[in-house]
């Protein structure tokens, strides 16, 4: 509606007054905006915003800044050891995600697979897509008790339900006459889908894997202050303990660790588009 | 310059004759309707063993829409008598693909007006994929073809011309090149039938003479079967024996290409009001190749 009006505001103006029919779009348009500022207003009040406290207690944060600075890297090596484990958990989180990503992706997509498959199968992509992986880990902590391996189960899982949601996307997006192409030769479905899909699909489906792995290395960081394993168990150990210059120093590794492996990722990212 | 009339096709009569009697194709009743628009409207048509035959019409008039159904890539319409076989296997019938389709469509080589090559894999991979429907299901699954195998894709690339391409992806190969990858790949797949549609629509007049040069090769050499759609007359009358023209879904002439005259192609193309376009089209496309005294510049005219 927005568009149509911003197109031709000329045709708009001249015609609304006398045309009751784009009047009534205006009346429209105007409701709308009164919508968007009330669900404003009703959520500022519910999110109990106050930007007055960031002033109010300027003091205490300046203060508490100060305890992050000169930031101690007394304990590095144990550190850099954490992280790594961190590094691991993204690692195989996103490889067994990937693994299982593919032939749910596949039959996920509407133009290979039947309606009575592929909808349960989105259904339950989505059931792994909307929990986060934090509220995983707390399952998987509790499940397979606590340590790295929980932290893979958590990123596998919410991963597989990103993942095959965009495999299946790429996959809806291909060509058809190159899978048409096989077909007459007389291959068989898988063969279809081996020869004619993935070739079309792969270098997309590569670039997302490197994605969802630079992102996985940053929730890796936090699934360990739930107990699943990595350099988020000592962050939260620091941060409950007080220990404001070890914390600023493992964030400080965090953030390297984090830059290093997204700009390589990128750059490999690169090379298949 | 290119001059199709200086063209000589010698028919093999010995092999036709030994030919004679059995049928490559043999579409009975075929129906096809999209909504309420029907495509084709009721086609009965036998293709003789090493025939070549085209298939002419003005667009719209169902050759696609035949040839894919020929092949089994989409059904007829529901209709008791109607039934498709090729090379004596059923692939439809009464509306219905039959259930050994998928392995019956390797008697079937298609190749397509837009080659339907994967573009990202090598020109090699393109042409062993014609071994699919022969090869164990497993193995073509696995990507595990033997050298012996490579080795025939090779020799089919050879014979197109194509064999110092190999190695590259197919979507680095021009359209003329792509095309002729496409008939490698129907070569590997060995089919007693191959069927063309529009094989050279999208080709410049060198690499379409080159293109309808190889079809007619394996016809002859190989003693397949060969049908064509074609939009352009003088390519069907300098390389196909028979030539069945559709109109509006049924077939309209059915003569050899020795008998077929400017009167037959005024009244296939004339009942339809697309009359003009055909004359443009020609001008065209054509311009570049002059053939002397062929159907083309009076029809043009008429
Ligand atoms: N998938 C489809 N869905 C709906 N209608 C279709 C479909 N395929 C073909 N048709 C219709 O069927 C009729 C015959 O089409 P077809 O493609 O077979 O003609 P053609 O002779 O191959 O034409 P051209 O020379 O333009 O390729 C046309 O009216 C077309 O619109
Ligand atoms: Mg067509």
């Amino acid at each position: 509606m927005l568009n149509k009006i911003v197109q031709s505001p000329q045709d708009a103006s001249d015609i609304s007054a006398q045309n009751p029919l784009l009047e009534k779009k205006g009346i429209m348009q105007l409701f709308l905006w009164g919508l968007v500022a009330a669900i404003l207003v009703w959520s500022w009040q519910g999110a109990e915003m106050n930007p007055y406290a960031l002033w109010e207690y300027r003091g205490n944060m300046a203060e508490m800044l100060g305890d992050f600075f000169p930031p101690n890297f007394h304990d590095w090596n144990l550190y850099v050891d954490e992280m790594l484990t961190t590094i691991q958990i993204a690692i195989w989180g996103t490889l067994l995600s990937v693994i299982l990503a593919i032939p749910f992706g596949i039959l996920s997509s509407e133009n290979i697979a039947p309606w009575w498959l592929y909808q349960p199968i989105r259904r339950f992509m989505d059931a792994c897509r909307a929990i986060n992986e934090i509220v995983f880990a707390m399952l998987f902590v509790v499940a397979v008790g606590l340590g790295p391996f929980a932290g893979v189960l958590a990123l596998f899982v919410h991963t597989t339900g990103v993942l095959a949601k965009l495999f299946a996307e790429a996959v809806e997006a291909i060509e058809e006459g190159p899978v048409e192409g096989v077909r007459a030769t007389g291959a068989s479905g898988l063969q279809e889908v081996i020869f004619g899909v993935i070739p079309q699909v792969l270098p997309l489906w590569i670039s997302y894997s490197l994605y969802r792995f630079e992102s996985n290395v940053r929730s890796a960081t936090v699934v360990g202050m739930v107990g699943a394993g990595g350099i988020g168990v000592l962050l939260w150990e620091n941060i409950r303990g007080f220990m404001f210059k070890e914390t600023c120093a493992i964030m400080i590794i965090i953030i390297v660790s984090v830059t290093l492996l997204d700009m390589l990722s990128q750059k490999l990212r690169k090379q298949f588009i | 310059m290119i001059k199709l009339s200086t063209l000589k096709i010698n028919i093999d009569v010995n092999r036709l004759a030994s030919n004679s009697g059995t049928k490559a194709i043999e579409a009975k009743s075929v129906r096809k309707t999209f909504g309420n628009n029907t495509a084709v409207a009721g086609v009965d048509l036998d293709v003789q063993a090493g025939d070549m035959v085209a298939l002419i019409g003005s667009s719209g008039s169902g050759k696609s829409t035949l040839l894919r159904m020929i092949a089994g890539l989409i059904n007829t319409d529901k209709n008791e008598q109607g039934s498709i076989k090729v090379a004596n296997k059923v692939i439809q019938a009464n509306g219905k693909l039959d259930k050994n389709v998928r392995k019956n469509r390797s008697s079937i080589a298609f190749i397509f007006q837009q080659f339907n090559l994967v573009r990202r894999l090598s020109v090699q991979t393109n042409v062993l994929i014609g071994l699919l429907g022969e090869i164990p299901r497993w193995r073509g699954s696995l990507c595990w073809f033997t050298k012996e195998e490579k080795q025939r894709a090779l020799a089919a690339l050879e014979r197109v011309g194509l064999n110092s391409f190999a190695e590259q992806r197919a979507s680095t190969l021009s359209g003329g090149q792509q095309q002729r990858v496409a008939i490698a790949r129907s070569l590997l797949q060995d089919a007693d039938v191959i069927v063309a549609d529009e094989p050279i629509a999208s080709l410049d007049p060198r690499s379409a003479k080159r293109v309808m040069d190889i079809l007619s090769d394996i016809n002859k050499q190989d003693g397949k079967t060969v049908v064509v759609s074609l939009h352009q007359v003088d390519y069907a009358k300098a390389y196909c024996r028979r030539i069945v023209g559709l109109a509006n879904g049924e077939v309209k002439i059915d003569l050899s290409a020795d008998a077929l005259n400017d009167e037959d192609l005024v009244e296939l193309y004339g009942t339809e009001k697309d009359e003009i376009d055909f004359g443009v089209s020609l001008s065209q496309s054509e311009n570049e190749f002059v053939s002397e005294g062929a159907a083309v510049p009076a029809l043009a005219r008429a």
